[in-house]
């Protein structure tokens, strides 16, 4: 059976929060609450944590090892850089001065952190994003919005469930 | 128990407060008033960059005045030579790194807001950071610039770049200037980031509400089709953390390696081990009182009163006036190093500051930067528009006194009596290119603040949705306005 989107609005988080309880607890066959929902809300909303339950982060593993990946490479490219000294005269210095070189290698793993923290964003969040279907500004402006794709069969109880629960408008996708 | 997020009650703009308030009314006692709804919000901030008041064009024309000033000033030395600026072989730092110091510390501000507050929680800071980020990105590339024109011969700068060349000789990895080039370097581009990233869920409100045009066009590309799922700001809440972790780091570091550039000598005046702390909270200090210039500005150009209110300049104030204590304290505690000390070079340098030729200019910053914060320590005056506008001026005039203090005697006044030089005053040149750094700054950020949200919009939905919970949950009787801040 195919496919369709629809998309409830809801003026408040707990309003949409019980909605989206019940949805996980009515257990529609094929329709999976972390698969086939996406909450969309203006501002980020801890209680849905609770209500969609735990999500994996990854994002900080990419500056940890961006980090030390950076400024490992960095370390390496600078001392590379100071070992062409061996042709000259050092005075007697060090031709690696390591606490000198840490100065300039602690600036690096820092900057390899910010760009792999922002690409870390990017590939957890998945952006740059293309738009899913029934998109509307006002999830970004003041409604919260539970986008949900499930069975054409399925689709009328969820709406039920929206209704319900106070859903202020709703987008369907038009079928096939 | 249901919390509606949207507000039957119409929100009342009070437009009879403009520029000069006084005292806050009663309604504007918090951050943000709980009863601002979302809606109200994204209009506000989307119809203010449409609609400044009309001495925002005045100000951009000032502004270009200004660089026009600085870039004749630049123009004239770069075809006649350095010595226009009537520099010399002793006073070879002048103005133009004195200035580099003052923009560099400015920059710390918008990190400490940005950043430093974000991680303890303090949610005043919603309606400030974003201005005070944008602050930290064009102060060091403000800072940046007179770098440029301290060389002369700017494209000169890439000898301090590492790259591998023909004559085999790479940049000298010992000298804090090269780790300076790094540090600043990093610095800018991470702030860059850090204020593009934080953007974002704002800029696709932008995306949404402007319908054509050429800002439509950069608002859909630099949002990245953010659409705020949860996957995003699950994703997005971590990795903005995880940036002002960086940034808080940078910020401390990177200035502290500034100082490096002074400590790291043998110069009497400069080789002083409290230089990196006294750096960074002279940096966070002077940036503060930028910030409040800044927000006054704001406020009235753009019509924020709803949300760059009264509330927040009195903590903002008060965070200065700690700042001012502290940095006090350390300059002080630097006299008396010197002073008890045995270096005999270092307590010369340190008489010849209060007595010699640059003895007015040495008191004149003491006196701004030491005695005139105490006028913030007086609840009436801290939200006093008049009295903090002035204030904050004559701050960030005390505190590049101080840099030019920290500069120009040292240097005129070193080992040797062959290196003296009492009479080095800066020629018109150096004077006008600093004029213009100041016109290229403001510049850079009222052109910011029309083109992109100079306050957070989500971050201060956050701050209203917190304040009508607590509102909604405050017990019968108690008014609504108090509780956490």
């Amino acid at each position: 059976m195919s496919k369709r989107h629809l998309l409830a609005l809801f003026d408040s988080f707990e309003e949409a929060g019980e909605a989206i309880l019940e949805l996980r607890k009515a257990k529609f066959k094929g329709f999976d609450t972390d698969r086939d929902m996406i909450i969309k809300s203006p501002i980020e909303h801890p209680e849905f944590e609770r209500v969609l339950g735990p999500k994996p982060v990854h994002v900080q593993w990419f500056p940890l090892f961006g980090s030390l990946v950076g400024c490992t490479f960095l370390f390496i490219l600078v001392s590379g850089a100071q070992a062409n000294f061996f042709e000259q005269l050092k005075g007697g210095k060090p031709i690696v001065p390591i606490p000198i070189n840490l100065v300039i290698t602690y600036a690096l793993f820092m900057l390899s952190g910010v760009f792999t923290t922002v690409l870390g964003l990017f590939v957890c969040a998945g952006l740059p994003a293309r738009r899913v279907p029934l998109y509307t500004s006002r999830v970004l402006d003041d409604q919260i919005g539970v986008l949900v794709k499930a069975d054409e069969a399925t689709l009328p109880a969820i709406k039920a469930i929206f209704t319900k629960h106070k859903a202020v408008e709703f987008q369907e996708e038009v079928g096939k | 128990m249901t919390i509606k997020i949207k507000d039957d009650k119409p929100f009342l703009r009070d437009t009879s407060k403009m520029l000069w308030d006084g005292e806050p009314a009663a309604a504007e006692v918090r951050d943000i008033s709980p009863h601002v709804s979302f809606a109200q919000i994204t209009s506000d901030v989307v119809n203010s960059l449409e609609n400044p008041r009309p001495i925002y064009w005045w100000a951009i024309a000032i502004c270009v005045f200004m660089i026009g000033v600085g870039v004749a000033c630049e123009v004239y030395q770069y075809r006649t030579g350095l010595g226009v600026s009537n520099k010399s072989n002793t006073n070879v730092w002048g103005v133009y790194i004195a200035s580099f110091v003052f923009w560099v510390g400015v920059s710390h501000a918008g990190t400490l807001l940005s950043a430093l507050l974000h991680l303890t929680h303090s949610d005043w800071r919603k309606s400030v950071f974003r201005y005070a980020e944008a602050m930290t990105t064009f102060a060091l590339m403000t800072a940046g610039l007179f770098v440029l024109v301290h060389l002369g011969r700017m494209w000169q700068v890439y000898y301090v770049m590492p790259y591998p060349n023909e004559r085999g000789v790479w940049s000298n990895f010992q000298s804090p200037l090269v780790w300076d080039m790094f540090v600043i370097g990093t610095y800018l581009t991470c702030s860059s980031i850090f204020l593009y990233t934080g953007m974002i869920p704002d800029l696709a409100v932008f995306r949404d509400n402007i319908h054509d045009g050429w800002r439509k066009k950069l608002y859909t590309f630099l949002a990245m089709g953010w659409q705020g799922t949860d996957r995003h700001w699950r994703n997005f809440r971590v990795a903005y953390l995880t940036l002002s972790v960086y940034l808080i780091i940078l910020a401390v570091s990177g200035h502290s390696v500034v100082s490096s550039d002074f400590a790291m000598s043998q110069q009497p005046g400069f080789h002083i081990t409290s230089f990196p702390p006294y750096f960074v909270v002279g940096a966070l200090y002077s940036g503060n009182a930028a910030l409040i210039t800044v927000f006054i500005i704001l406020r009235f150009m753009f019509r924020y009163e709803q949300y760059l209110n009264m509330d927040v300049l009195r903590k903002l104030v008060r965070l200065t006036f700690a700042l001012a204590m502290i940095w006090t304290y350390l300059h002080l505690i630097e006299m008396a190093t010197v002073w008890y000390g045995h270096d005999t070079a270092a307590r010369d340098q340190l008489y010849f500051k209060a007595t010699g030729v640059y003895a007015g200019w040495w008191w004149l910053f003491n006196f701004l930067a030491i005695v005139c914060p105490w006028v913030m320590a007086f609840r009436r005056w801290q939200t006093n528009l008049p009295v903090q506008m002035v204030l904050s001026l004559l701050l960030n005039v005390g505190m590049w006194l101080e840099r030019w203090m920290i500069v120009a005697p040292t240097l005129g006044h070193s080992h040797y009596p062959w290196t003296f030089d009492f009479d080095q005053w800066p020629s018109f040149v150096q004077w006008g290119i600093l004029f213009a750094s100041f016109g290229w700054f403001s510049l850079l950020i009222l052109i910011f603040c029309k083109v992109f949200p100079a306050v957070s919009m989500y971050e201060l939905k956050e701050l209203a949705y917190a304040r009508k919970v607590e509102a909604h949950h405050a017990p019968v009787g108690e008014p609504a306005t108090k509780g956490a801040h």
